[in-house]
């Protein structure tokens, strides 16, 4: 469990206080701070048991021993000063601000194919030796890694966005019936993929070694994210009129709930089930009769569009390092397809809600579920062309068979 | 409303129509919504309404169902959540969660880099230790609410959301920290100083415990520290960087006393227990083997401006304030007694 028991590098750094002088200290209430400090300064001991005896406060003694001597030099060990770390970096502000790409100067910036510490030793630091384990298990980077972490880290504090006040909900407006109920089915199966997002990142984040901070940092905004939609597809549920609609049966969170690693959870959020999200964002954009709904699924999508970002460009890294592991991958997304089909084919309220939405209204369901063929053909579609730009090229061969039977129905033209 | 069944009738005569359930529509078992944006926007208390906006007191069902919706009797159990709204809840979670998603910050363009001017390198380097602290220590409060995060009921969504901003929060003090250490010529220095302390808010068994250990002392003692941090400034930037943190600090201690009045009024036997949790904490602080050299004599040095005398009785007072002000909180949140009960090695501040 631990690294090395104890509480510090050098033990020569630590004033050591004797146990008798200890007890009395705590018993007079002085701090320690303060025998310590006295210790350094080569009072003997007999004379501090003569001082907490004689009644003196912690605050005199401390008066009487800064007044004195101030030409003695600061007794300090500054040994921390001393340690062998890269010094003269001058990281410079560029023209989006001091990014972390910015600071990944020399040695801070060399991220290890290894990170054999437990600890949370940042990376170019010195770690005194009795620093604890902190029980990380993310150790190798392929299994994490993406070279885009940085600058996707950067990109989503610049482009936060606030549900309560950048979405202009006064725009919104009475819907039929029909069509509001619609919208907030949707709303409802997005708000408990979020949630799924949330509970999985949850576990994953802390495993994550401190040599790879870069990948905690920017999951870290993958789970604020993944809140704020949580946040602001219950608002729209909330505030049109409509409500929420009936829970999923949440078999396409099934493989997530069950990932035994970081790169088979990856791959069905990040690759996978977001690519299929993103779409779906993007379809409500086009389909918004208001200013409201246009902007608040434009934002989702730009924020899924930072997540299938990591997600195809960590797919890459992990193939391009550990290429034993496709067949593994292909596994991975397999059984994904193969919930999410079971999702598509045997949930109906979402599967109805979109074809009222796509058909643009009940009457029209028909015409709408026509059209939903043809959404499902393109989001298979765009999802193969992401793995193949990921370098899973071969992936096409093994789509799950009921899902690849989407690409083969025909178009109809939207 | 349900579906007329004349209209839905029509509908499956339709050539082509696949099988029609449309049974969700209508379903609804909460009367429909239009909430209405505040002064504040569409805040998440705007839309807490009737149905919506009753978390229950127990909830059993651990599936991903989101709280108003209608349930679905097949769906998958993702997880076993914690029933008990009071083992998690802290009643102003909600507004806080709003305030951190209104103030969130940039370390790249929010901070004035640009009046870092060099320091003498005893200062700079100082600084820097501190940086390297805070750097390794921050994020500790980002990897703990983690493992709790996906324990809470979706019913209870409200904390895993002001958890998450606590997340992100601390991501970008372990980023600010490191950049400021980065910026000025010198460099990260020593870490590994405060491993016991922060392994047991890793290790706590319970989420009351966790929060104790984790936001009544460690982030409380952390943000008196930054709300001092113009002592510790040396330009505009480091400034900057103290007030934003302690901003977001306070946020996260505040949920931490909130949590712990709730448990305590619904909770009332639990309060032994609380001590006891307080007790582990209050232990270390102040003990000579858990003192970290080197954070303290940065602290010195940066305090008294290079005048470690005078550093010296600053880091006192300082010490004095993180105490006096953790009293303080406990005594907000319910626990006035526990001044009396202050372990030996953190009464000694006072």
């Amino acid at each position: 469990m631990t690294e090395e028991m104890g509480t510090h590098t050098d033990k020569s750094d630590i004033i050591n206080i004797p146990p008798d002088l200890w007890a009395k200290a705590e018993e007079k209430r002085w701090p320690l701070i303060l025998i310590q400090q006295a210790l350094a300064r080569k009072v003997p001991a007999a004379q501090l048991h003569q001082a907490l005896d004689s009644g003196m406060t912690g605050a005199e003694a401390m008066k009487m021993m800064t007044s004195r001597a101030a030409e003695q030099a600061p007794p300090l060990s500054m040994a921390w000063a001393r340690v062998d770390t890269e010094r003269g970096i001058r990281a410079k502000p560029g023209k989006k601000g001091l990014t972390l790409d910015a600071i990944n100067i020399g040695s801070y910036g060399d991220v290890p194919e290894y990170w054999p510490g437990q600890t949370m030793q940042p990376r170019g630091a010195y770690l005194a030796p009795g620093a604890m384990s902190m029980g990380y298990s993310i150790s190798v980077k392929a299994e994490v890694w993406a070279d885009n972490l940085g600058s996707l880290y950067e990109e989503a504090i610049q482009r936060h966005w606030r549900p309560a006040t950048d979405i202009p909900w006064e725009t919104l407006s009475p819907l039929p019936e029909e069509t509001e109920q619609a919208i907030g089915q949707l709303c409802t199966e997005l708000c408990e993929y979020n949630y799924m997002v949330i509970v999985a990142l949850g576990k994953w984040i802390r495993e994550i070694c401190y040599g790879f901070h870069e990948a905690k940092l920017f999951l870290s905004t993958v789970l604020f994210d993944a809140g704020l939609h949580l946040e602001a597809f219950r608002k729209r549920a909330l505030a049109n009129g409509g409500g929420l609609g009936v829970q999923s049966s949440g078999q396409r969170l099934v493989p997530i709930r069950d990932a035994q690693n970081y790169s088979e959870m990856a791959a069905l959020v990040f690759v996978l089930n977001d690519s299929f999200v993103q779409s779906q964002c993007l379809l409500g954009a086009g389909l918004a009769q208001n200013e409201a709904d246009a902007r608040l699924f434009s934002l989702a999508a730009q924020d899924k569009g930072r997540h299938l970002a990591y997600g195809l460009a960590h797919l890459r890294y992990l193939l391009e390092h550990q290429p034993e592991r496709r067949g593994e991958i292909h596994k991975y997304l397999q059984k994904g397809e193969e919930y999410l089909v079971k999702e598509f084919e045997k949930s109906a309220p979402p599967r109805e809600a979109l074809a009222i939405l796509l058909g643009g209204g009940i009457r029209e369901i028909g015409e709408g579920f026509r059209k939903l063929k043809e959404f499902r053909r393109r989001q298979v579609s765009t999802y193969l062309g992401r793995l193949e730009s990921a370098g899973l090229d071969d992936h096409r061969e093994r789509l799950w068979p009921p899902m690849a039977a989407y690409l083969e129905r025909e178009p109809v033209l939207a | 409303m349900a579906l007329d069944p004349k209209i839905l009738e029509q509908l499956r005569q339709e050539p082509d129509m696949p099988e029609l359930d449309l049974g969700w529509l209508g379903a609804q078992t909460a009367p429909g919504m239009a909430a209405k944006p505040g002064r504040r926007g569409l805040t998440l208390a705007e839309i807490n309404v009737g149905d919506y906006g009753d978390a229950p007191e127990r909830t059993d069902h651990n599936t991903i169902r989101i709280r108003g919706s209608v349930p679905s009797p097949n769906a998958v159990r993702i997880g076993y959540f914690i029933p008990n709204k009071g083992d998690i809840w802290s009643d102003n979670s909600g507004r806080i969660y709003e305030e951190a998603v209104q103030r969130q910050w940039s370390s790249a363009t929010d901070i004035p880099w640009d009046t870092i001017k060099p320091l003498p390198d005893v200062v700079e380097e100082a600084i820097c230790q501190i940086c390297t602290f805070l750097t390794e220590v921050e994020f500790v409060a980002g990897d703990a609410p983690g493992r709790w995060i996906g324990q809470i009921s979706p019913d209870h969504f409200e904390t895993v959301l002001f958890l998450i901003t606590q997340v992100v929060d601390e991501a970008r003090h372990l980023d600010v920290f490191r950049k400021r250490a980065l910026a000025n010529g010198c460099g990260l220095l020593e870490a590994g100083g405060m491993g016991r302390a922060l392994r047991n808010i890793m290790d706590a068994k319970d989420f009351s415990e966790m929060s104790a250990l984790m936001h009544l002392v460690g982030e409380g003692f952390v943000q008196t520290m930054f709300r001092t941090g113009e002592f510790i400034a040396t330009n505009e930037a480091e400034k900057t960087i103290f007030q934003l943190c302690a901003q977001d600090e306070s946020r996260h201690v505040g949920f931490g006393v909130m949590h712990l009045r709730y448990v305590l009024e619904h909770q009332p036997e639990r309060r032994e227990e609380f001590h006891s949790y307080l007790d582990k904490a209050e232990e270390l602080f102040g003990h000579p083997t858990s003192m970290n050299v080197a954070f303290q004599e940065s602290l010195m040095i940066t305090l008294g401006g290079g005048d470690t005398d005078k550093g010296l009785v600053m880091l006192m007072a300082l010490q004095k304030k993180q105490v006096t002000e953790y009293l303080h909180r406990l005594k907000v949140a319910g626990m006035p007694e526990r001044r009396e009960r202050l372990h030996p090695g953190m009464a000694m501040f006072l």
